[in-house]
């Protein structure tokens, strides 16, 4: 059979990223993996104690978009496969909003599409943040810039 | 509700949506002189600057000056901050 080269799901409830790469490692084993978890920040925007992060997005655009940008990579690397999980809805502070997953045959190729992905998810996918504090809700205006 | 065929859907998302109080309506095209998306922004009221909206027509990321045919499905959306 052949492997599924690539896997996007919005989740709508909590997921267990370690369980997930788990179960996409039965048939995706390679000689490198890459991960990628990110977590719901414990501070807003504005530094006060964040009780719930909302994730927004629009369906049908957002799956579109991100399974072009796999499909893409499958086009140019022949061992590669990637499983991607984002949430939606309302989520607490330190709990998972993305899962990367990136399997390849060689270290550079796994964390040079983890990140790619990565960013891909930040900056030209439609998902929007809102940010829960005691004081009130407020949308996430400007994505974080990649640093180290 | 949609009730002719000369109609697009129009969407807004998240802060836009909130923000203007609707996130689904159907407009006539013949209301649109030139049928340009900025235009359809003009027309109902969406005041924001051009550079922080994102348009997809039919669900395929366009431009504010890309034109809209009847049916069409026209989001406009503000910068995206996912991940």
């Amino acid at each position: 059979m052949d492997k599924i080269k690539y896997k996007f799901k919005i989740a709508t409830d909590p997921f267990d990223p370690y369980r997930e790469i788990e179960k996409w490692e039965i048939n995706n084993q390679m000689a490198a993996m890459s991960i990628f978890i990110g977590r719901v920040r414990e501070i807003d925007q504005f530094g006060s104690q964040l009780k719930k992060l909302e994730i927004h997005h629009y369906s049908g655009l957002t799956e579109k978009l991100i399974e072009k940008h796999l499909s893409e990579i499958t086009k140019k690397i022949e061992s590669f496969s990637a499983l991607v999980i984002h949430r939606v809805g309302f989520i607490d502070p330190l709990k998972p909003i993305v899962l990367i997953a990136v399997c390849a045959d060689k270290r550079g190729i796994a964390n040079q599409y983890c990140s790619e992905i990565l960013e891909v998810t930040k900056f030209k996918v439609p998902f929007w943040k809102k940010e829960w504090t005691d004081k009130g809700s407020s949308w996430v205006k400007n994505n974080t810039v990649l640093s180290t | 509700m949609k009730n002719n065929a000369s109609q697009i859907k129009v969407l807004l998302f998240a802060e836009l949506s909130e923000k203007y109080g609707w996130d689904e309506q159907y407009l006539s095209l013949d209301l649109i002189e030139d049928k340009k998306a900025k235009s359809i922004l003009k027309h109902i009221n969406i005041n924001v600057a051009h550079q922080s909206i994102i348009v997809a027509i039919n669900k395929e990321i366009s431009s504010l000056e890309a034109t809209v045919k009847d049916n069409d499905e026209v989001a406009f959306m503000p910068i995206f901050t996912g991940g």
